[in-house]
């Protein structure tokens, strides 16, 4: 008996392990937007740069900016140019108070470590749609938890 | 010939001071219609309807003053290159408030216009096209919101962006105050505001604790109606703001909605609409505090009563410490969940749920009772069919307790 409800207690901590493991995803983005912070005396390359990114795989709309230091600066300023479509490597990973939350690792082949620090990076994960009455449009409505047609395609959106 | 060209230069400086004087009078009944022009959208909608619909006039309007305000709006435009439909967007018609303009029919009573599409006499039926304005929100900050009151504070920044000069405008919030007011741009085609303000919303508790509440901002223009301003919401400029949260909810949705207001009637005539723009914050009680705030305890005050169904009744003291404590541990849970909550004329889902707790703790006790008040050798047989049918009735009511 007891060696069953151990096995049975192993493979339910296990399962419970898998279920909370980071997980890293390969995506593409449209670059939307490009902005510079502070740039090199001399050399006039940026030392840090503001990606704002569109995830165009993904339903909806859902844009990130993404900041990067120095070495990504650099990278990507001179590889990749507004409108461009380029990939995108994530991890999704638990965070300590259960819920998940994603770091985009790279972005048109330029590698992006993230700083705990950074307070610049944000992202806007919504589906819209147009809201009618009698059939004339009134306005909006755009859903900010993301729905089952999203986590399906693109997963590390999950935060539960 | 000698004597007619005499005359001509004599009569020449007199044509001149003339021009002079006319030019002179035309400036000066210009001036006095933008003054008047001003101090009538100081004083509001209301006031005017009131002195006007007397018959008589503002202090310090004069009716020859008021009358030259048409005169020199109608016959002489200050630009006159512009497009006359769009006359009131450009300052000319703008000038003239549309009440000066307004007739009496019956030679009383409240002044309409009898052209154009409203007859009340805050149309503007000179105004020309209405003037499409797209409606940007960024929500900066919820704070306080306090779900029993349906009061919330909220700081804001609001755009406002056409193609064509919008008229003068006084932004309202309808369904609150604003502390801070701060206008940071003010140009014809482009206002940009940040409010700061305490707002007041509808609060739907049907769904507690599983509820989703939504955070109304009304905005109407409360100088122009919709044949002056259509306020449209413009979704690339509404969003929240980097890092927003609401403390203990979580953000579902967000929501832009323009809407024609129509006040039932306040005078005679008054068929004029509103353009109104109403902002939605959606939010979302956290899944998992609700049911570890409300289900988790009820469901543990049925399961030590549940419990209590497997006592013979030999331990009917055991048996009876089980389920009657439980009834009034289930009062006060009950009583500590609705303090927060407003009164309201329906049952929530909790309360749904804590009619199922006391169902259940009442058939607990009855079955209990049952055993005083049937004859001592029906004994076994009030145990025994107490425990089939009370345990899986618990059951069913207590899981249609949690679905409801």
């Amino acid at each position: 008996m007891r060696p069953a409800l151990a096995t049975v207690g192993l493979a339910l901590a296990a399962a419970a392990a898998g279920c909370a493991r980071s997980k890293r995803y390969y995506s593409h983005v449209e670059v939307l937007r490009v902005a510079a912070r502070r740039m090199e005396r001399g050399t006039g390359l940026p030392r840090m740069l503001d990606v704002e990114v569109r995830y165009v795989d993904c339903p909806g709309t859902q844009t990130e900016v993404i900041r990067g230091g120095q070495d990504f600066a650099r990278c990507f300023y001179e590889r990749n140019r507004v409108g461009a479509r380029v990939g995108v490597q994530i991890e999704h990973h638990p965070t300590r108070d259960g819920e998940w939350e994603w770091h985009v690792l790279s972005v048109g082949g330029c590698a992006r470590p993230p700083d705990h620090n950074d307070e610049a990076s944000f992202e806007t994960v919504q589906e819209c749609r147009d809201v009618f009455a009698y059939g004339q449009r009134i306005g909006f409505r755009c859903d900010r938890i993301p729905q089952r047609e999203l986590l399906a395609r693109c997963p590390w959106f999950r935060r539960r | 010939m000698k004597r007619g060209g005499w005359t001509w230069r004599r009569a020449l400086p007199f044509a001149g001071w003339l021009a002079v004087l006319v030019a002179l009078a035309a400036m000066w009944s210009s001036r006095n219609a933008s003054a008047q022009h001003r101090a009538g959208r100081r004083e509001g909608h209301h006031l005017r309807l009131r002195v006007h619909a007397d018959g008589g006039l503002p202090e310090g309007e004069g009716e020859g003053e008021r009358e030259g305000d048409v005169d020199a709006a109608v016959v002489a435009p200050a630009n006159p290159a512009v497009d006359p439909s769009d006359a009131g967007v450009t300052g000319d018609g703008g000038d003239l408030h549309p009440i000066d303009y307004a007739v009496l029919v019956d030679g009383g009573g409240v002044p309409i216009h009898t052209e154009g599409a409203f007859r009340s006499p805050f149309a503007h039926p000179r105004f020309g096209r209405s003037v499409r304005v797209s409606v940007g929100l960024m929500l900066a900050n919820v704070r306080d919101f306090d779900i029993q009151k349906g009061t919330f504070h909220a700081d804001f920044f609001l755009s406002l962006t056409s193609r064509r000069p919008m008229p003068a405008m006084d932004l309202l919030l309808t369904n609150g105050n604003a502390e801070v007011r701060e206008t940071i741009a003010d140009t014809p085609t482009f206002k940009l505001y940040r409010f700061i303000g305490d707002f007041d919303t509808d609060v739907d508790i049907h769904d507690y604790p599983f509820d989703t509440q939504e955070l109304s901002i009304e905005v109407e223009d409360d100088d122009n109606g919709i044949d002056q301003v259509r306020l449209v919401p413009d979704r690339e400029h509404t969003a929240l703001d980097v890092g927003f949260r609401v403390p203990g909810w979580e953000t579902s949705f967000i929501e832009a909605r323009s809407l024609n207001h129509y006040y039932p009637d306040r005078f005679e005539g008054d068929d004029l609409y509103y353009s109104r723009y109403v902002f939605r914050l959606g939010i979302r009680r956290y899944s998992t505090s609700a049911v570890f705030t409300v289900f988790f305890p009820a469901v543990v005050i049925v399961l030590i009563s549940f419990l209590g169904l497997w006592l013979p009744r030999e331990e009917l003291e055991v048996r009876s410490n089980s389920t009657t404590p439980m009834l009034p541990a289930a009062v006060l849970f009950h009583y500590a969940l609705i303090q927060s909550l407003p009164a309201t004329g329906y049952l929530t889902r909790a309360d749904k749920l804590m009619m199922a707790v006391y169902t259940c703790l009442g058939m607990h006790m009855v079955i209990s009772w049952l055993w005083f008040v049937l004859p001592p050798r029906l004994g076994n047989k009030v145990h025994r069919w107490g425990l089939w049918i009370g345990a899986p009735l618990t059951v069913v009511l207590m899981v249609l307790g949690i679905r409801s």
